[in-house]
């Protein structure tokens, strides 16, 4: 070892005795300039599509795809090829691209999108990775031909011309909108927020004390038995319970809601008055008598229904509670800020009450990427912050004193 | 330069031998060991630029 690096010092910093310096220094020339010229080369030909389509995932799942796009084929013989879109153009950016890629390899060799199946399940992380690096660089690969600069907005149609000009004010990413332009896009019903993951995780490790009051991370099946064999029905994340007993896999948990004494009572909402759903029963368990405890009952003076205050205790899987609410909303409020904000500045949560959101959650919700897990905690973050709760951070059962305050 | 290197008496054997392969160490050096060495920075300086945009600075902008 100390050899070699004597070796090496001495070819360094010996001066060499043979070879004249005019042509070390050409031969040095010479060698840097193929060198160069070499990995450039090497560069380009990783950056092309037979490169990227060589691969049988790509050229499987990907080209087909994209075969169908006006990105393929189209009148004026202008084409994207896949690293125009995917592969950054500047130097630095492209070589640390090509690097992650190692990531593509080991994925490659492990086969964890080798299949049709495997891909298809995988594509929602793969899509929003993709997605997130385009609405940091504001979609600069695809302004390299798109740019709003160059673009004729009196020759859009109208509808398409009022969406361009906002959307140039506002200098936007252009795959907020332009999702799967050029491939289909991820089955977003299937689809799992990551965000959640993290929550899954730190509920897992939650310790839980029998008596004491947690929060739902996860929507959870609720039965009426210590085994998880009789489903009697679901309750929704975020939802507030007291755990009673913990037997194994499953804990006892006692809820205490409001429901409207009309139809079979299935349906039970967290707070009087207002429509946020908590929990919703099988039709028979609703009506038990012996199930249900109603300790009150009181009149809604905007709607004439009588409310029941309501007790039940059932069991579920334990694992998915946490002691505070807070981590549960702060995903909704980024989930909340990044997908509503894309096409409207999204209104104060406070701006309306917590009847109101849900019609208007619904009639925009479609417009988003939203997934239906997070779908619902944002619909009830944004019920549980609306105006009946604007004086209390988190409305820890001052609902009615607020109520009476927020409505005419 | 001789000087110095006749300082020690085992080194002059080596200079010798060194003097007869100068010519292979200059090809060795140009056109495969610092070529290889170029790629290895290149490649780790991508490794650290995704490091970093992982850990600090997220995607591109």
């Amino acid at each position: 070892m100390k050899r070699l690096l004597g070796r090496v010092r001495d070819l360094f910093l010996k001066p060499s005795v043979k070879i004249g310096l005019g042509v070390l220094v050409t031969g040095g020339f010479v060698a840097g300039v193929l060198a160069w010229q070499g990995f450039s080369t090497a560069m380009e030909a990783t950056n092309k599509e037979e490169f990227c389509i060589s691969c049988h995932t790509m050229h499987d799942n990907l080209l087909p795809e994209l075969q169908k796009t006006v990105h393929w084929n189209n009148r004026s013989g202008v084409r994207a090829r896949c690293p125009d879109c995917h592969v950054p153009h500047n130097f630095t950016d492209k070589v640390a691209r090509k690097m992650q890629a190692s990531r593509e390899v080991w994925g490659h060799v492990v086969g964890t999108i080798g299949t049709r199946e495997k891909f298809k399940e995988h594509r929602i992380i793969l899509a929003q990775r993709e997605w997130a690096r385009f609405a940091a660089n504001g979609s600069k690969e695809c302004r390299a031909c798109h740019d709003y600069k160059d673009m004729n907005f009196d020759k859009m149609r109208p509808t398409s011309q009022v969406a361009m000009r906002n959307a140039a004010a506002r200098n936007q990413s252009c795959v907020d909108c332009h999702k799967g332009i050029a491939h289909q896009l991820p089955d977003m019903k299937g689809a799992r927020n990551p965000a959640f993951d993290t929550l899954v995780s730190s509920a897992a490790s939650q310790s839980v004390e029998a008596g004491q009051s947690y929060f739902l991370v996860v929507p959870q099946d609720l039965y009426a038995d210590e085994g998880l064999s009789k489903r009697i029905g679901s309750i929704e994340v975020a939802t507030q319970v007291k755990v009673l007993e913990t037997k194994g896999d499953a804990q006892r948990v006692e809820l205490a809601l409001w429901r409207k004494n009309k139809g079979y009572g299935r349906v039970w909402y967290g707070h009087f008055g207002l429509n946020i759903t908590s929990a919703i029963l099988d039709k028979e368990i609703a009506q038990d008598k012996s199930f249900v405890k109603v300790l009150d009952a009181k009149e809604d003076p905007m709607t004439g229904l009588e409310w029941q205050q309501v007790t039940a205790t059932a069991w579920m899987r334990k694992g998915s509670v946490l002691d505070s609410v807070e981590p549960i909303w702060t995903i909704a409020r980024a989930s909340y800020s990044t997908s509503c904000s894309v096409c409207h500045r999204q209104p104060d949560e406070a701006h309306f009450d917590a009847n109101t959101w849900p019609g208007l959650f619904g009639g925009m919700v479609g417009f988003t990427s939203m997934d239906a897990d997070t779908s619902r905690v944002v619909l009830k973050y944004l019920q549980t912050h609306s105006s009946d709760f604007s004086t209390t951070q988190h409305g820890s059962g001052s609902a009615e004193t607020s109520l009476q305050t927020a409505r005419p | 330069m001789n000087n110095q290197a006749s300082n020690s008496s085992s080194l002059s054997d080596t200079d010798a031998a060194a003097r007869t392969s100068e010519w292979p160490s200059f090809l060795l050096l140009a056109f495969v060991g610092l070529p290889v060495a170029m790629t290895l920075l290149i490649a780790a300086y991508g490794f650290v630029v995704w490091l970093l945009q992982i850990l600090v600075f997220g995607p591109p902008s």
